[in-house]
């Protein structure tokens, strides 16, 4: 319920009187006109914005049809890039990386945000359920795995998965032979390499960064969990509603602005993931485990650098993105203009 | 007991890899293979490594902490204005401005570090501090404006009146009332900028070249290099520990005001 409540208080100041009282005294104080000030205020950030990130798109869209070498961005009289119309594009979705890459790119998000989602969501139900001091203990516990920078969860779980003397194969070779061949169809772990084929960096991949993601959803979950009210689960109790039911029609409802705002921050942070499959992979080296970042930093800074390619790639990157945050942003603006 | 068993196992998962650092980080260069469950015994050789000889890890770290530092500052100087304009105003071109904000949000790294290359080759800004700061700011900035937007959202509106009454302008009131008022939610934006900054990659990769400007996160990595055929693992984890000790003393301490500064737009 507080969350109804909540956004109909959050609709209240959008629209409501003070923007539209009369200016009263605009000679007075600081002496900018009212309606001026939000102008003045969005100015800087617009700035920001234009800068880093439309001057830039608009560079790399250009780039994109040109060829880019080391010789056209040198600081001392730069040669001018030849124009190459869409070569550079048909390069991309001829080259055999291409498919591998969208599909490593999308596979990836997807399960990522899933199984963060998923495992969060149950784990911050779990927390609702446990005592003070057991919850609290749990969160001190899962919050450190969600501080750990990137690069050195990606270093830490190389070690760990190491192959001639990482603590998994070690702990993979305690389990019974027979039944390490049953299951896995491995009978010695020794020196097995988990960074050499695409479905094996991937798995290490999705386990860390869930590692690091699904905590902060944990913590959120509870933190909604805790403001609803417990009549409605005494209610439903009574009405004999078993615990998947009673999440599905009172908690599911009641937490979906959490939830949505949940998922864009995990399809934002999961889409654009580069640190970790970039040192996991050991760089740029292996070409079948790309996604579309890391191969667009692999063309355009390969030797000779192409950067073109580069460019092209990041443009169809950004395509796609766009066109996922196009159906949020809209999402998102309309809510604003439904509160109104 | 089903319950607590289950959130055993979830606390193991979590804690695990980061023992596992911790501990290799104890071990002796010679120990490092073994497997025993704590180091015996102790040392802190992998330490003195990382600090000492040619490695100069604290320049690193100085680096980070002025990087992140002073992106974290310029980010909240301009994510504050905007997010107040967009929380507490009313104005033409709002929902465009939201939209704009939330969509760049999504771009990725690698759309801009090319064209960033090629502009601060040219403005000669290489292996400078503001050749990362500047480009950190194009993440910083929308989370910024995000968590701050929410935060102001959830003031009472009759702020301004009053003020409004008490002879303020709209300006005098952004400037006297709101802001100090804001303060918590500003100081927790400042936690997460100075995160996301601190864990930059990237930028930071492609824009130093010279070992005295890299900042913690690119040492740790490159400590032995990503295809060194012999990578001293020791080394790898103790600088990986002094780069995470004080993020997760961070979190643990302001753990409840990260959460609902990020979530707190469909909290609250």
């Amino acid at each position: 319920m507080t969350t109804h409540t909540s956004t109909a208080a959050r609709g209240g100041d959008n629209s409501s009187a003070p923007a539209r009282r009369p200016r009263q005294s605009p000679h007075r104080s600081s002496g900018l006109p009212d309606w001026v000030v939000p102008y003045v205020l969005l100015l800087p950030g617009l700035l920001v914005i234009a800068a880093l990130l439309l001057y830039p798109l608009y560079q790399i869209i250009d780039m994109s049809f040109h060829k880019v070498g080391l010789a056209q961005i040198k600081a001392i009289n730069p040669r001018p890039a030849e124009f190459v119309g869409v070569d550079n594009y048909t390069h991309i979705f001829e080259s055999d990386l291409f498919w591998p890459s969208l599909r490593n790119t999308i596979l990836f998000a997807a399960v990522t945000v899933a199984l963060t989602l998923i495992l969060g969501t149950l784990v911050g139900l779990l927390l609702n359920k446990l005592g003070k001091k057991m919850s609290m203990l749990v969160i001190v516990g899962i919050m450190a795995a969600w501080a750990t920078p990137p690069t050195a969860q990606s270093v830490v779980w190389k070690w760990i998965f190491d192959s001639d003397s990482g603590v998994v194969n070690w702990s993979l070779n305690l389990v019974p032979t027979w039944l390490s061949e049953l299951v896995f169809g491995v009978s010695d772990w020794s020196g097995h390499p988990w960074f050499n084929s695409t479905i094996t960096i991937y798995f290490v991949f999705v386990l860390m960064v869930v590692w690091g993601a699904f905590p902060f959803i944990a913590v959120s979950v509870l933190a909604g969990l805790k403001s609803i009210p417990s009549e409605l689960y005494e209610a439903a109790q009574m009405d004999g509603s078993g615990p998947f039911t009673t999440f599905r029609k009172v908690t599911f409802p009641l937490l979906k602005p959490v939830f949505s705002v949940l998922m864009v921050l995990s399809i934002i942070w999961d889409f654009k993931v580069f640190t970790q499959l970039y040192l996991l992979g050991g760089g740029t080296v292996n070409r079948d485990a790309f996604n579309l970042s890391l191969w667009s930093y692999a063309e355009a800074f390969s030797n000779p650098p192409k950067m073109g390619i580069g460019a092209a790639i990041a443009v169809v990157l950004t395509a796609i993105l766009l066109v996922i945050t196009f159906v949020y942003v809209r999402q998102i603006v309309k809510t604003e203009d439904d509160i109104r | 007991m089903r319950r607590t068993l289950t959130a055993g196992l979830i606390v193991v998962y979590c804690l695990a890899p980061f023992y596992w650092m911790v501990v290799s980080s104890l071990r002796r260069t010679v120990d490092i293979f073994s497997t025993t469950p704590w180091p015996s015994p102790p040392s802190l050789e992998n330490y003195a490594a990382v600090f000492g000889g040619h490695s100069d890890f604290g320049r690193a770290l100085l680096n980070s902490l002025i990087v992140s530092g002073v992106t974290t500052v310029l980010t909240l100087a301009v994510g504050v204005c905007c997010a107040y304009a967009l929380a507490r105003l009313t104005f033409r071109g709002k929902n465009l401005v939201l939209a704009l904000i939330i969509g760049t949000s999504m771009f990725p790294g690698a759309l801009l570090i090319v064209p960033l290359l090629k502009l601060f080759t040219e403005l000669g800004w290489i292996n400078t501090y503001h050749a990362m700061i500047v480009p950190s700011m194009s993440f910083a900035l929308p989370l910024a404006v995000w968590t701050l937007t929410a935060f102001f959202r959830q003031m009472p509106h009759e702020l301004e009146q009053a003020a409004t009454i008490d002879g303020c302008t709209r300006w005098g009131a952004f400037r006297r009332v709101i802001l100090p008022l804001a303060a918590p939610g500003v100081f927790t934006t400042a936690i997460l900028a100075f995160f996301a900054t601190w864990n930059e990659f990237m930028i930071a990769l492609t824009m130093i070249s010279k070992a005295d400007m890299q900042t913690a996160t690119i040492r740790v990595a490159q400590f032995g290099g990503a295809s060194d055929f012999d990578t001293p693992f020791g080394t790898q984890m103790a600088a990986g520990v002094v780069v995470t000790i004080p993020l997760v003393i961070l979190v643990l301490v302001f753990q409840k005001r990260i959460v609902a500064g990020l979530t707190s737009g469909a909290l609250k």
